[in-house]
């Protein structure tokens, strides 16, 4: 897993990239929540996402309900990647995390 | 995660702990299925062994043994499916497939899985034997896909029906962090039909407060599929102990019930609850996490435990005697409380580390078949007394001496079906493998039903390789003991079993190692029994410290029953046969102080200790009993070892030595003695003088170095 802050951008967008599963669960959250600080609109780019296990999905959909929590909901930026989209409809999730928000 | 190797060895070494329980069960029934061919439980059974190493070995990153294991899934499977019948080849394939996949399990990570060559041949063989009646076959090993194949497998050959199931996932905080993904097993169970499923996420906290590493989802399922709930169940076997799992039947009006009829177990069974698991945390080695009512402790630390036990029960000895000296209330009662802790501390530690003889002699089950269709003999393992428990340690060591005593029995003990009809036997021989407590010892039995000791073959063969001289007379129980001299071995022709003469040699070392001792009785024509004495713990035992003149000895307290007056008078009217009335029975006594031959006077009242034995209750004779004491044993050493008397030293705590009294031995020994074969007994400091040894030149060379390189030292006796 790899996330990256990308500031040339408006807004600044929180880039995903390699497998969001456990092994780097505490990295992804370290990123969610430094991008959740930060305190202004974030775009969250997901299109370099290659796995996703159930803790990568908890971890995005816990980072969505934050964002909307504090009135600044993310927007996504680029596609959907199919492993989330795969991986959401296997767990039975409620929704695909940022499946809506598109910029 | 995706299971592909990037786990760390943590998760594998779950996996490899459960893996191995499943070999082990998977080995039983294929062996079973040996004698009953027919019977379909056990071929499901076999079935869903593999099954569960395949999907779960996938899961865990052990993708060599899934594509493997596949393999041998999918000609079990045609069993299933009655299109392949079950055959001695087919069982012997299936066995040493099964000691390659024991190989990939046991691989660390990073080293080449297993012989690829001897599995491509297996693998070959295998199919050869599923033949053209395999489609599942054909899509060969590919072990992320065992998906399709498993579905219609499963679909075609269960109850054919489809039922619907209810399905409530609840992963505990452990699952994950054990290394199991959720999502996968949300797969595999997409894959055994139609599945409805529906994540709750309610309790997953707010991003700053969640655990990253810990599942908060849980599931609600429908799944409509043919498969068994069993099956459904296996999909959960590697988490079950870490997640609640609820299964209940959920078809239409008027159909569960017969579902439920069908399948004892099927309304609804409920994992344990994740909230009793959470003790056991952070006290797992490999992964700071453990989930289950038991735990896994590498066995070094309670082998470390039980030492630091052992010095603290010396130093508590010293303590007491300490006490007694100075006399002064306060330390007596600090001593007597700490007494009384180490002692329950010492139980406590000893019975962790106790662990049942049954996946030992289990092991053994696959040694005597094998055996008996390369030496094309007929034979069967019996097991008794599986249950009974002894120190792991010594279970460990007892692993080699069991299999030489077996290969033996099955080489030289057993016969041909031919000769064994010859001579009015059944066909089939037993080899019979019992396990039993007496007093502080476990007794295991190796007995076989074969043609016997051939006493004047052991005889003319221990003259012939000088190990005894032509004109020695030897009683029956010295010509076996012979069996276990270093070279010794009466097969004529040296095969790959045994007849190099090195495994009975082994056996009496390993169990003399372990303060054992082996004793043999046979009867031609019916049958040689080996039975193994070993010491239940080696570490502490409880012990009562006896005086006899001015020296020690400790009889440990599980084979003493009573004590009980001896007067001279009493012993003067017994007009020299040493028995003693107590409470109208006849009980014969041993004076040790005449057995040790001791030169100090014996008191006027001496105190008879009653042991049970093999021979019946006997008494030992002694001037005093000076109280119970906990004693760590400590080992005389090599020099003393064929002392059989004596299982060991201890140190008391006012720094005197005092020797451990195996009971049950002395009184075999003296009954020995008395019987007209036997010789008067030598006293134990003069060792090494049992009568194989005494005529072997050579050993009597190593034993004076021995003697020489300790000093001489001779235990604490008068």
């Amino acid at each position: 897993m790899k996330g990256t802050f990308d500031r040339s951008t408006t807004p600044a967008t929180l880039r995903l990239e390699g497998g969001l599963e456990i092994d780097s669960a505490a990295e992804l959250q370290a990123r969610l929540l430094e991008a959740l600080h930060a305190g202004e609109p974030m775009a969250v780019g997901l299109e370099g996402i290659t796995e996703v296990d159930a803790i990568g999905l908890q971890l995005l959909t816990a980072a969505e309900r934050a964002a909307r929590a504090r009135g600044g909901a993310w927007v996504r930026s680029g596609s959907l990647p199919e492993s989330l989209r795969r991986a959401a409809e296997d767990a039975g999730w409620e929704r695909v995390p940022f499946e809506g928000e598109a910029q | 995660m995706t299971g592909k190797g990037n786990n760390p060895e943590a998760f594998r070494a779950a996996f490899r702990e459960e893996a191995r329980e499943i070999l082990v069960d998977l080995e039983a029934s294929l062996l079973e299925l040996n004698e009953k061919p027919g019977d379909t439980e056990l071929v499901g059974r076999v079935f869903r062994a593999l099954h569960t190493i395949k999907g779960s070995g996938a899961m865990f990153g052990f993708d060599d043994l899934a594509a493997f294991t596949h393999n041998l899934e999918n000609a079990f499977d045609e069993v299933r499916k009655g299109r392949l019948a079950v055959t001695p080849e087919l069982v012997d394939l299936a066995l040493s497939a099964l000691d390659r996949i024991r190989a990939m399990v046991e691989a660390q990570a990073g080293e080449p899985a297993a012989d690829r060559d001897l599995c491509a041949k297996i693998i070959e063989r295998v199919r050869a034997v599923t033949g053209g009646t395999s489609r599942a076959a054909e899509q060969s090993a590919r072990p992320e896909a065992p998906s399709a194949g498993g579905t219609d497998r499963i679909a075609v050959e269960e109850s054919q029906a489809e039922h619907r199931w209810r399905i409530d996932f609840a992963p505990g905080p452990e699952l994950t962090r054990n290394g199991a993904d959720p999502l996968l097993l949300l797969r595999e169970l997409r894959q055994m039909g139609r599945l409805a499923v529906r994540a709750h996420t309610d309790a997953l906290p707010p991003l700053d407060e969640l655990d990253p590493v810990r599942c908060y989802a849980r599931w609600e399922m429908t799944l409509t599929t043919t498969a068994s709930a069993d099956a459904i169940r296996d999909v959960f076997i590697f988490v079950e102990d870490v997640c609640e799992l609820t299964l209940t039947a959920d078809d239409p009006a008027g159909e569960p019930a017969a579902q439920a009829q069908a399948e004892p177990r099927a309304p609804a069974v409920t994992g344990k609850a994740p909230e009793e698991k959470r003790n056991g945390e952070g006290r797992r080695a490999a992964d700071k996490s453990e989930a289950a009512a038991s735990l896994r402790v590498p066995a070094s630390r309670l082998d470390a435990l039980v030492d630091l036990v052992g010095e603290l029960v010396t130093v508590q000895a010293r303590l007491s005697e300490l006490a007694a000296r100075v006399d002064d209330a306060d330390v007596v009662a600090v001593s007597e409380e700490i007494e009384r802790l180490t002692s329950a501390l010492r139980e406590n530690s000893m019975t962790l580390r106790m662990l049942p003889v049954r996946a030992t002699f289990e092991k053994f089950r696959r040694l005597v078949h094998d055996l008996a269709r390369d030496l094309g003999k007929d034979a069967e393992l019996t097991v008794e007394g599986a249950e009974t428990e002894m120190d792991k340690t010594v279970l460990d060591a007892l692993g080699d001496p069991l299999m030489h005593l077996i290969r033996n029995s099955m080489d030289h003990g057993i016969e041909t079906p031919g000769a064994r009809a010859t001579a009015g036997k059944p066909r089939t021989a037993h080899i019979h493998l019992s396990a039993r407590h007496s007093g502080a010892s476990v007794l295991i039995g190796v007995s076989d039903d074969g043609g016997g000791i051939d006493t004047d073959a052991v005889r003319c063969r221990a003259v012939e390789r000088g190990l005894v001289s032509a004109e020695a007379v030897l009683s029956e129980q010295e010509i076996y003991s012979l069996l276990f001299q270093p070279g010794f071995s009466t097969a004529r022709v040296v095969t790959g079993l045994s007849g190099r003469g090195v495994g009975m040699d082994v056996v009496r070392q390993r169990v003399e190692s372990l303060r054992g001792s082996i004793d043999v009785a046979s009867r031609p024509g019916a049958g040689t029994t080996v039975t193994l004495r070993l010491p239940l713990t080696l570490a502490i035992i409880d012990g009562l410290l006896v005086s006899v003149g001015n020296a020690l000895f400790v009889l440990p307290l599980a084979s003493t029953l009573e004590c009980i007056e001896l007067t001279r008078a009493e012993g003067e009217q017994a007009n020299g046969r040493q028995v003693a009335n107590v409470r109208g029975e006849i009980v014969p006594y041993i004076r040790l102080r005449q057995y040790f031959a001791m030169k100090t006077p014996a008191p006027e009242r001496e105190q008879i200790m009653v042991v049970e034995s093999d021979e019946g209750r006997c008494g030992l004779v002694v001037d005093q009993v000076l109280g119970d004491c906990q004693t760590v044993i400590r080992s005389l050493g090599r020099l003393y070892r064929h002392v059989q008397v004596v299982s060991g030293a201890t140190i008391l705590g006012n720094g005197a030595v005092a020797l451990i009294l195996d009971a049950q031995r002395l009184v075999q020994e003296a009954a020995r003695a008395k019987s007209p074969a036997g010789r008067p007994r030598p006293c134990p400091s003069t060792s090494g003088s049992s009568p194989p040894q005494g005529n072997n030149a050579e050993e009597n060379t190593k034993m004076g170095e021995a003697g020489a390189a300790a000093g001489g030292g001779q235990p604490a006796m008068s």
